[in-house]
């Protein structure tokens, strides 16, 4: 009765989004989830986006945390040791920034447009403040940033990873590595035309920590006391306990 | 088989993690000492934050030292009067550590700290410990109980102010010389989530003088609770402290302890000495390479 149900409100839902897509040739993207809860079995999160878009029109994806500023060290040699010597400030950048296009971002919309809707990584680099002297270029730093994130995969722009078939309907997905930050993930979906944005569409997605993650966290940061005594007592009685079951073993 | 750590923010397999927490306890067994200096590396190795790992690895250690020092507190092999001197030294280290670890995290290079303080202590301890071995293999033993009347250092003990006895174990000792140790042990505890019995339990018989019987009781009372005031402090300060990490590491290295007392008896306590000087000194050389080689990226974003 239940599936019947989900069932045609997933033919309704679907049917809907055709009726309207056709018609008024407008933008829908979807994502399946509303909530990513970090739980003790998290390990990252594939998220899927799917919709309708408008004919004969390229489509860009992206899927960012919200922008903050970053503080970061450059590291330079110093003797034969290698440390962090200049302070870098890089103002409002995400942690997570994934782009994904139906062809290249840079053949669809010119490097100004990019900047200004903040896709991908155009104009980070005009972001870059120095403190000090600084030791490397804004461009070098900018790369470094780029290069690091993209191997901790908090960072992608790829193209031809949005899939178009009939020439509207359209689906990616996106990987969340296991290490982000919870906050409020916003996707957002380019219909580009002509090298103009025609039509665009937005959602988000909350990622939370939940459950015994969210009580450990939250007692950690907020009553440090508390959780100073309990990391030591449980510690504590482990290892006490534990030692009484192996004496009686061995005894 | 994933399991999420809140504090590190990172998903880690759960037999991975059991299995380091086994190979330390291990160690642990055979050595009587040497958990801790071990486990940080190993935790920062799989992706864990530097002040996480210092931070968890004390944990683990409360956890890892407690069934011995409550065994040796019941068979009266503690002296508590000495150990209890001794805390007032590490807890000023420890809360001195764990302040230098926060203040360095806003200004930059708490790695470097943590990674330099790792290359002096492993190496001078590594380079001690074969040098004795080395002397012993020669001179043969009974040389270590000889120069016992009188290394340098001890010299210098004895010679410092306010000097009192202490009945338990038999001895004079100034209270400035057991505070410096102390503070000594409670800031490496900090910076490197050790417990600090590699260079406790040489301090208090070549330094102090104390009686094999009394050193290992005595130690372990001292590593308990000088981990047990850093991890509050690391909690309060830093919120470096992962819990599920810390007891997912001691059920894995209680299992290893027990193996490592067993295998430890098989083992001729000369060839011991060598091997533990080994491992030591292995980390330790492999803690400078990371030091010395450039580093894969140029910019660090506080992500690890």
């Amino acid at each position: 009765m239940h599936r019947m149900k989900a069932l045609c409100v997933g033919i309704g839902f679907l049917s809907l989004l055709l009726v309207r897509g056709a018609r008024a040739q407008i933008l829908t993207a979807r994502t399946p989830m509303e909530k990513i809860d970090i739980t003790t079995r998290f390990h990252g999160q594939d998220v899927l986006v799917f919709g309708v878009a408008p004919r004969k029109s390229d489509l860009i994806v992206t899927l960012q945390s919200p922008p903050a500023d970053l503080s970061a060290m450059e590291k330079g040699r110093v003797g034969i040791v290698w440390m962090d010597v200049e302070k870098v400030r890089i103002k409002q950048i995400p942690q997570v920034s994934l782009t994904v296009s139906s062809k290249p971002v840079d053949l669809l919309l010119d490097e100004g447009t990019r900047e200004k809707l903040g896709i991908g990584y155009a104009g980070i680099a005009r972001r870059v403040l120095f403190e000090g002297n600084g030791l490397l270029p804004r461009e070098k730093i900018t790369r470094q940033l780029i290069q690091k994130r993209e191997a901790d995969g908090m960072f992608m722009q790829r193209s031809g990873d949005v899939k178009i078939y009939d020439q509207k309907l359209f689906q990616t997905t996106f990987h969340l590595p296991d290490d982000v930050s919870p906050g409020q993930y916003i996707i957002r979906t380019y219909a580009v035309r002509n090298g103009a944005v025609v039509e665009q569409a937005e959602s988000a997605i909350s990622v939370e920590k939940a459950g015994v993650e969210a009580w450990v966290s939250n007692l950690a940061l907020d009553h440090e006391v508390l959780y100073g005594l309990m990391a030591v007592f449980s510690a504590l009685g482990m290892g006490i306990l534990s030692g009484l079951v192996f004496r009686r073993i061995g005894a | 088989m994933d399991i999420y750590l809140p504090i590190a923010g990172m998903s880690v397999n759960l037999l991975l993690v059991v299995g380091l927490g086994g190979v330390v306890g291990f160690l642990l067994g055979i050595f009587g000492i040497g958990g801790g200096f071990l486990l940080t590396p190993l935790l920062m190795m799989i992706g864990v934050p530097p002040t996480v790992a210092v931070a968890t690895g004390a944990n683990q250690i409360v956890g890892a030292s407690a069934s011995g020092a409550f065994a040796s507190l019941s068979e009266g092999k503690i002296d508590i009067r000495l150990g209890s001197h001794l805390l007032i030294g590490s807890t000023v280290g420890g809360f001195a550590g764990v302040e230098l670890i926060h203040l360095l995290k806003r200004i930059g290079n708490v790695d470097l700290l943590i990674n330099v303080s790792y290359v002096l202590m492993l190496g001078l301890t590594g380079a001690f410990m074969l040098f004795a071995s080395y002397r012993e293999a020669k001179e043969g033993p009974g040389t270590a109980s000889e120069s016992n009347g009188g290394g340098p250092i001890a010299r210098l003990a004895d010679r410092l102010p306010l000097q009192r006895e202490f009945p338990r174990s038999g001895i004079r000792a100034s209270l400035v010389a057991l505070f410096i140790l102390g503070f000594v042990v409670g800031v490496l505890s900090a910076l490197m989530g050790v417990g600090g019995g590699f260079l406790i339990v040489p301090a208090m018989i070549y330094m102090l003088r104390m009686p094999i019987s009394v050193v290992v009781g005595t130690s372990f009372f001292q590593i308990l609770f000088t981990t047990v005031i850093v991890t509050f402090l690391q909690a309060m300060t830093n919120r470096s402290v992962d819990i599920f990490l810390a007891l997912i590491l001691l059920a894995g290295s209680t299992v290893g302890a027990q193996l490592g007392i067993r295998v430890g008896r098989r083992i001729e306590p000369r060839h011991f000495k060598v091997i533990l000087a080994g491992i030591v000194l292995v980390v330790g050389v492999g803690m400078m390479v990371q030091l010395v080689v450039p580093p894969r990226f140029l910019l660090n974003d506080g992500a690890h």
